[in-house]
């Protein structure tokens, strides 16, 4: 199929904006008298609010408002769990909770009176160890709920006795992983503005999710959603990371601006970014795997445990995640898998790419490498021996024969990119020196959108104008990912039309119907369908209309570059002029289109079903240097294929693909959020290290295409699949190397050389 | 909150005069440590009522190394040093170390006499110097005063520099003879990265043997200080009888002397011994001899 | 407190202001004179999204205080399009895909754009220290890289 405009690397449609210094960000947006606000966050952990005091910061200069939990019409919120505090009102359950607010006539003097504010703490006893909050008689840190537990997600498969006693070898491996920062580059900003155009509020800024961070705002407020508008834009990365949070400050402005029935607006530093935010689940994991000793995989029973934090936010669907995809791409007869989150007085953990995946990934694929050493076998043998093949049934019973299993090939393409068979066997002889080479890979299924977390449907809406210039709108929202392009590349090619000719316009709720989240890597699957019915319903118009006007039937007529073909080839009409003549003739030239899922199921109880409709596959491959004198590591090459079904833009594929092992490679190397009694140590880049540009090492992006039936184009999902692989990878490259294994993320200096992290005031 | 009046100094003599006349100045150059205090309203803005920016005072500025002696003046930023030609062919060791610095951006502000003065124990400006045995010229009104960099430091971000005092330029008599140096550094990344551990070792040859060594190192003690021992076991050694290995476990162990067993003792007392070893076999490499 | 007079000449243009003691050239350059292209990452000179070009050289903003660049020329990422049509280095991080969120790709430019001044043929490595400072968590940095190597070779001739 020879395609115009999908497939091809066109440039963003949102670059020139970007470029120039035109895009309006959160922080960038003014709004006539405009008040500026600020949060007091409470350094405690676990304290008993006492009492506030606010009427020293009252008297301050500029203030107009303070505000506390009495303020708050409904001060619980959540997506899955109402159980966050907009600000804390009896108690305060992580360090970084709001307790009071203040909105002024400047950020300076909102920041100056937060200063006044006082507030009598009784300071309680915390819990920072998930694997202390589940002990019986544990602390209980939310006194409605029966324990610290959040969830639990139990999957059982055959009968892991039998299969323990049919191996030769069991391994029992922990590993563990860290907090993790998203580390947008914009920190959270939003301006509410009240009644404003027949809307109670409206809210703007750095928001992910415009219609989740609506619900919070209508529900905070207790009125009806109609009341709260959304409008999205420009927003500085998120990763996951501007969901509840944004939610929470939207909220906050909403209040205040009512209140004081001016346009309020908030900006984290990014400072109070970092001690705000929620990060990337921690989790202890407890792998026992038996096999053959001829490599055969007969048995895995899986623990993971993952810290919650304070709230529960989102971690019942990413340890959901976890579960799915617990013993990774491998045909396993029998499986016991229980993954579980527990509240702490830590900072609370919610969504971030790859949501739930890495952490199992880590250590599955560790423990390959782990097993494959034991037998002997090398790890590219001992996975093609277990892995997924077309119409294999996964742990949760699936039968994979909707869409093609391509293991095999991203693995043979992944390798052939970094030329891992001979480095593999150059560095697996005897190394002189300190400085010793390693290479490492590691492979993943993932499934492709929500899954059974939710109903998976999604909305866009196109409005083609009386010139033929098209206006494109979609429920999903651009992260900087590249969704308007991609929208943008669709909608042109159904219409046959030049890019140029579409404009993809910002996210409004209040016109674009709900679409849920843009997350789990579902925005070109289920978003770029909704956006290809909706194109398909206005062509079908069009060529309904010109089959009459040119009495010639439907199939002979083509839409191209902006004409109208008949079937010899010939131009019969400019795309502007026709649809102009169908709008003049009281034909409607905008439609809404609608993609929901194919069916799937999930057994909370048994861990069983189909949970996802299609799944994607992708190798990463890791060649590093460690300084075995000094524990530096240096990750030099990198391979990742992915398959994504169908590259709607290549070039945008590739971007996501170096972005993502990137990411992938700070999680593995540097990135740790230190905690000291669920108080972070150091809210500020400079403390919290992410990969610079001499960290990158050469990445070679392989796309492996295999057009799913149910993607727009066959295209599936490339966001998190990039995140997921990489630490494994390098932890595996860096055993092959050193001989070292390394069960606990960031593989730090310390780590690498002296197999243990050390920390500041630690023994 | 945070207040205080700023000044601007156009000229060395305007800048003393100041410094003489006012009280509770703090100076203000490359701003690049300074303006992240201001940015966590720090406490230390509580005794500062005068902030005087002397980024225009051209005296304090270059680098001037002649056959004997060199200096360079206290507002040479890491940039400069990075890039002149004098410093790269004569001194590349202080190259070395300026480049390890912050960023481009960072290095286009920072001067050399702020990340002394700032005596963070991570400076990467002491360890070359130190090497060097230079010597930091205080200036007041009523003249100045030459102090050895390694006493300059008292603890941690405190020096010894007097109220109506600037730190005017660096001088140190340049190394003699056949000479060899090497920087090293190890930080948590490649670039915008506090060292973990960074040294400096500069030693002079004659006829095969160590004439005069001197190992200076960064982070690895509270403040900057010289190797004694590890100087000690190289001066005046036949290259042959030099064992890196040995020079190595030397300065760890003079390193864990200075600061007791520390929490992070466990990795930085091999690292530092790999880094002098490291340094050494450079040394011994590069003035030719192969074992 | 008292303010302190200050002239700069900001992407061609004289300005004469009024600063405050602590007000930084980034503070300046957003809400004086409303360029909000430059953006506010870390304040700790960290993140390098508020690089900007003070008499040749990629500062960053949050870094300095307005009153220290009295007499400067200023360039911000408003400064690079001109009326005969965008900059090639903006031409360039279009055509690589060198964007995706956006809010380092100011701070990018113009770190490119002092790098190009002073050096019209770097090389790999020199590109990438030039542009250490700037945080990038979208792109990885790689179509960054040969978007600079594109600028370089099309301005270069």
């Amino acid at each position: 199929m020879a395609f115009k405009h999908v497939n091809k690397g066109v440039k963003r449609v949102d670059a020139y904006e970007k470029v120039t210094g035109k895009a309006k960000f959160g922080a960038d947006l003014e709004f006539a008298n405009m008040l500026q606000a600020k949060v007091l966050r409470t350094e405690y952990p676990h304290a008993k609010i006492l009492n506030i005091d606010t009427s020293e910061a009252e008297k301050m200069p500029g203030v107009k408002g303070v505000f506390t939990a009495r303020d708050i019409p409904n001060n619980l919120f959540g997506v899955i769990v109402q159980d966050q505090q907009v600000l804390a009102e009896e108690k305060v359950v992580l360090a970084g909770d709001g307790v009071a607010m203040v909105a002024a006539e400047s950020e300076k003097e909102a920041a100056a009176a937060i200063e006044k504010i006082r507030v009598d703490y009784e300071e309680l006893e915390g819990v920072f160890d998930p694997l202390d909050a589940r002990q019986e008689g544990a602390l209980k840190l939310h006194p409605e709920k029966d324990d610290n537990q959040v969830i639990h997600h139990p999957l059982r498969k055959g009968d892991v006795a039998q299969g323990f006693a049919e191996a030769d070898l069991i391994l029992e491996r922990e590993y563990t992983t860290q907090f993790i920062e998203h580390s947008y580059l914009e920190p959270e900003a939003v301006v509410v503005v009240p009644n404003e155009e027949n809307h109670l509020v409206s809210v703007y800024g750095s928001i992910q999710n415009p219609y989740a961070t609506r619900n919070a705002v209508s529900s905070v407020l207790e009125v009806e959603l109609a009341e709260v508008r959304v409008i999205q834009n420009h927003i500085g990365g998120s990763f996951g990371g501007k969901d509840e949070v944004v939610s929470a400050m939207a909220a906050r402005a909403a209040v205040m601006a009512l209140a004081t029935g001016r346009p309020v607006k908030m900006v984290n530093s990014r400072e109070e970014s970092f001690t705000e935010s929620y990060k990337r689940h921690p989790y202890h994991l407890k792998y026992k795997l038996g096999a053959t000793k001829e490599g055969k995989l007969t048995a895995m029973e899986i623990e993971a445990v993952a810290d919650s934090g304070g709230y529960a936010c989102q971690t019942p669907f990413v340890t959901w995640r976890s579960v799915v995809q617990a013993t990774g791409p491998y045909e396993v007869a029998n499986v016991k898998t229980d993954t579980y989150g527990y509240y702490t007085n830590n900072p609370y953990t919610g969504a971030m790419r790859g949501y739930g995946s890495p952490q199992v990934i880590f250590a599955q694929e560790s423990l390959m490498d782990e097993l494959a050493e034991e037998l002997e076998i090398s790890p590219v043998e001992l996975r093609k021996k277990n892995m997924y093949q077309q119409g294999s049934v996964t742990a949760s019973g699936q039968k994979l024969d909707r869409h093609t299993v391509s293991l095999n090939e991203v693995m043979n393409k992944a390798m052939e990119a970094i030329d891992y068979k001979k480095k593999y066997e150059q560095y697996s002889k005897k190394q002189p020196g300190d400085k010793k080479r390693g290479i490492g890979l590691s492979i993943s299924f993932r499934g492709c959108s929500l899954g059974a977390e939710a109903i998976d449907a999604a909305a866009s809406v196109i409005q083609i104008n009386k010139d033929g210039s098209v206006a494109v709108y979609s429920g999903l929202a651009e992260n900087g990912q590249g969704l308007k392009t991609i929208f943008s590349q669709i909608a042109a090619e159904i219409l046959g039309v030049p890019m140029n000719e579409v404009e993809f316009k910002e996210l409004d709720t209040s016109f674009t119907p709900d679409s849920g989240s843009t997350v789990a890597s579902r925005a070109t699957l289920i978003g770029g369908n909704a956006v290809k019915d909706a194109a398909e319903k206005l062509k079908q118009r069009i060529i309904d209309f010109s089959a009459d006007k040119y009495d010639l039937s439907a199939e002979e007529l083509a839409l191209k570059d902006g004409f109208l073909y008949d079937g010899q080839g010939n131009r019969l009409a400019t795309f502007a002029d026709l649809t102009g003549e169908m709008g003049n003739s009281g034909i409607l030239m905008s439609a809404y289109g609608w993609y929901k899922s194919p069916p799937i199921s999930w057994d909370e109880e048994k861990g069983c079903g189909n949970p996802y409709f299609t799944y994607v596959y992708g190798c990463q491959i890791a060649e590093v240097e460690v300084d075995t004198g000094t524990g530096e590591l240096s990750v030099i090459n990198m391979a990742a294929a992915h398959d994504v079904g169908r590259a709607i833009n290549p070039e945008n594929v590739k971007g996501q693909i170096y972005g993502g092992v990137m990411m992938g490679l700070g999680y593995g190397i540097m990135e740790e959020l230190e905690l000291k009694d669920g108080v972070i140590q150091g809210t500020n880049f400079h403390d919290y290290m992410i990969p610079t540009i001499k960290d990158m090492p050469d990445i070679k992006p392989v796309i492996v295409e295999n057009p799913d039936p149910d993607g727009p184009f066959g295209a599936k999902s490339i966001g998190e699949p990039t995140l997921e692989l990489g630490s494994a990878a390098i932890a595996n490259a860096v055993a092959h190397a050193s001989g070292k294994r390394i069960r606990s993320l960031p593989l730090n200096l310390e780590r690498v050389l002296i197999g243990r992290a050390l920390h500041k005031g630690g023994k | 909150m945070v207040e205080y009046q700023l000044l601007r100094a156009h000229s060395l003599d305007e800048l003393l005069e100041i410094l003489d006349e006012k009280e509770n100045v703090q100076i203000l150059a490359g701003g690049t440590d300074l303006m992240v205090d201001l940015h966590h309203q720090d406490d230390k803005f509580e005794k500062i009522d005068y902030l005087l920016d002397i980024t225009a005072v051209n005296e304090l500025k270059g680098i001037k190394l002649g056959n004997k002696k060199g200096e360079i003046g206290a507002l040479t930023t890491h940039a400069e040093l990075v890039n002149s030609p004098a410093i790269n062919e004569k001194l590349p060791f202080i190259a070395a170390a300026a480049s390890s610095i912050g960023s481009t951006q960072i290095r286009n502000r920072a001067t050399i006499g702020g990340n002394l003065a700032n005596a963070a124990a991570c400076a990467d400006s002491f360890s070359p110097l130190i090497a060097l045995e230079a010597e930091v010229v205080l200036r007041s009104k009523g003249g100045a005063r030459k102090i050895l960099l390694e006493d300059f430091v008292e603890w941690p971000y405190q020096t010894i520099i007097k109220a109506d005092e600037v730190l005017e330029k660096i001088i140190f008599a340049m190394p003699e003879g056949e000479y060899y140096s090497s920087y090293q550094k190890i930080g948590r990344r490649k670039a915008l990265s506090i060292s973990r551990i960074s040294l400096t070792l500069l030693a002079e040859v004659e006829n095969g043997s160590v004439k005069k060594a001197q190992v200076a190192s960064g982070a690895a003690t509270p403040f900057p200080v010289p190797f004694r021992k590890v100087n000690k076991y190289l001066n005046g050694k036949n290259f042959a009888a030099i064992n890196p290995v040995e020079a190595g476990n030397i300065a760890a162990d003079e390193m864990v002397g200075i600061t007791g067993e520390r929490w992070s003792t466990p990795y930085k007392r091999p690292a530092l011994g790999k880094l002098v070893e490291r340094a050494v076999e450079d040394l011994l490499e590069e003035a030719g001899y192969n074992g | 407190m008292a303010k302190l007079d200050v002239e700069l000449k900001v992407n061609g243009e004289d300005y004469k202001l009024q600063v405050g003691s602590q007000e930084r050239l980034l503070d300046t350059i957003r809400e004086q004179l409303k360029l909000t292209g430059t953006k506010e990452g870390c304040s700790v000179g960290e993140c390098g999204a508020c690089t900007v070009i003070v008499d040749d050289q990629a500062v960053n903003s949050c870094m300095v205080l307005t009153a220290q660049v009295d007499g400067s020329k200023i360039i911000t990422v408003e400064g690079l399009e001109s009326k005969s049509g965008l900059h090639p280095l903006q031409k360039a991080f279009i055509e690589k895909q060198a964007v995706q969120c956006g809010f380092c790709t100011p701070g990018m430019l113009m770190s490119a754009l002092a790098l190009l001044n002073t050096n019209p043929e770097p090389s790999k490595e020199e590109i990438k220290t030039a542009l250490e400072g700037n945080l990038c968590r979208c792109t990885g940095y790689q179509q960054i890289i040969d978007a600079v190597e594109m600028a370089a070779e099309e301005w270069g001739g």
